[in-house]
């Protein structure tokens, strides 16, 4: 059987409709990817993460009261670094010292404690030359980061930290407070198992074995133990300054984010 | 059966959707696009217009099951930031979070919808926010029309419950700017909610989070071929919708944020 001249028509009529009904739905979706597309593989760095962190200065100590009592906390420290007024980039090695005052829950001092810190910039430079962690509308650089675990057998229930000490170089330090996640043990495997299986991995790292051959008892160790940030007290700009600050990776052709 | 029985419920579900005719699509964004509302065309177009101290409101003059949806434009204008909520309803607390930012002062505009998102006995679901022909998105363009470099920002509400990865589980908020590139603007916008919500938790898509990124939002669509990049899409957990609505120093702070007073 063959088509009349007619029959052709009318194929062609409805093919081409399809065609440009599929055009004017898809067309500018799809011209938008290519050039998302090709964006994305031009762009220098490709930015990973974000992180709220709060900035501490000299003689302005920050306030951070945990949402229950704790025996652990956790803070996280990292030196922002200037150049020096003539323009000499801030050197690769800092120090720096805090001390942590903390209270109980009735506001009575428990003790205090100061840490001196060592900080290097190094680890923070991509092979490119520009900073895996940076400030997006600030010219500081970021130094390394510090960990500091506080342990006490008393329920502490809030953490003054201030700057004791530091390099010229340092206008400040970055810091986050965290306490632990309040977990039920009934609650620990469906904390553990509703999570992707990226971060089931990640939470998992530190063991031997992945994560689906973890014990109940390795699982419940893994959800008790996650963390969670803690604010510090007053207002924003007033109180405290918050800050965000950037993680980025280079892209192959990459140069400063 | 015959042909009008299949195009009747057609016809009546697109009525009762408020699918405008593209003239009238295009009467409506020029109607949002004037610096005031004319109430003539504005009724021609089937809303009732009422005024009250903060400026004009638009509401669906067939109300019930219509989906036009409703329309609060500011007089003598106001910074430039349409607040929306196209599951005002659904989405519990959004809503009343727009209509409250709207009368704390912020924004030229707001706008939510009219129909439930979702099925109800009285009603057919109607998502705004997949609708390109709708007169939502004709507002969002004519809004883009009169403030080129404005914002149209949508209010969502998600359930951490139901997000498939910790992170989005745990965040208060999702910013997006549906697209896969985060612009400059959106991640300023993020750093000063970060700020503002401290020390919740405020996440961008894609940076930190594959979820909630509204790469298939129809107002979003629309402004982007149109080459506006003002759109910022915001997913908001029941706890912070309810803080914000609670607490007038928070919402405050996330009006300034949005409407980009807070620099």
């Amino acid at each position: 059987m063959s088509l009349t001249f007619l029959g052709r028509g009318l194929v062609f009529l409805v093919l081409a409709a399809l065609a440009g009904l599929g055009g004017w739905t898809y067309g500018a979706p799809l011209a938008r990817y290519m050039v998302a597309a090709q964006v994305s593989t031009t762009q220098d760095a490709r930015v990973t993460g974000r992180a709220l962190v709060y900035r501490l200065e000299a003689g302005r100590p920050l306030d951070f009261v945990f949402s229950q009592p704790v025996d652990l906390m956790k803070i996280l420290a990292q030196p922002a670094l200037v150049a020096a007024p003539d323009g000499t980039p801030a050197p690769a090695e800092t120090e720096y010292g805090l001390r942590f005052r903390i209270f109980d829950i009735d506001g009575v001092e428990i003790g205090t404690y100061e840490q001196h810190l060592h900080s290097s910039d190094a680890n923070a430079m991509l092979d490119d030359g520009s900073y895996r962690r940076f400030y997006r509308n600030r010219a500081e650089r970021i130094g390394a980061q510090d960990q500091i675990l506080i342990e006490d057998n008393v329920d502490v229930g809030r953490v003054e930290v201030s700057l004791i000490e530091a390099d010229p170089s340092i206008a400040g330090i970055d810091i986050r407070v965290y306490e632990r996640r309040p977990a039920a043990a009934s609650e620990a495997r469906s904390i553990f198992l509703r999570r992707s299986s990226e971060e089931q991995g990640a939470l998992a790292a530190a063991n031997a074995f992945p994560p689906d051959m973890l014990t109940e008892d390795e699982i419940r160790h893994i959800a008790v133990n996650l963390w969670r940030p803690v604010g510090p007290v007053g207002i924003d700009g007033h109180d405290y300054d918050a800050l965000v600050v950037y993680e980025a990776i280079a892209n192959e052709e990459g140069e400063a984010p | 059966m015959t042909i009008a029985a299949f195009i009747a419920p057609i016809a009546l579900s697109l009525a009762l959707a408020g699918c405008a005719r593209g003239d009238d699509l295009d009467r409506t964004r020029a109607l949002f696009a004037g610096s005031a509302i004319d109430p003539q065309t504005a009724t021609d177009l089937g809303f009732t217009v009422t005024r009250d101290r903060d400026g004009v409101t638009l509401s669906d003059r067939d109300g019930g099951c219509s989906s036009r949806g409703v329309y609060r434009v500011r007089s003598g204008g106001g910074s430039p930031v349409a607040i929306t909520a196209p599951h005002g309803t659904s989405d519990r607390g959004t809503r009343a979070l727009a209509s409250a930012l709207f009368e704390d002062g912020f924004g030229a505009a707001a706008a939510w919808n009219s129909a439930p998102r979702l099925t109800t006995s009285q009603c057919p679901g109607f998502d705004l926010a997949r609708a390109g022909d709708h007169a939502f998105t004709a507002f969002a363009l004519g809004f883009s029309d009169r403030f080129p470099d404005g914002l149209v920002v949508q209010l969502h509400g998600f359930d951490g419950d139901r997000r498939t990865s910790a992170g989005a589980a745990d965040a208060a908020m999702i910013v997006s700017d549906a697209s896969r590139t985060p612009s400059a603007r959106i991640l300023d916008i993020a750093d000063c909610l970060s700020a503002a919500l401290a020390p919740r938790t405020v996440l961008v898509f894609p940076v930190e989070t594959g979820e909630l990124g509204a790469l298939q939002n129809a107002q979003a669509e629309a402004l982007h071929a149109k080459g506006h990049s003002g759109f910022a899409h915001l997913e908001l957990s029941l706890d912070l919708r309810e803080a914000l609505l609670d607490d007038g120093l928070l919402r405050a702070g996330f009006g300034k944020c949005i409407s980009g007073e807070a620099a």
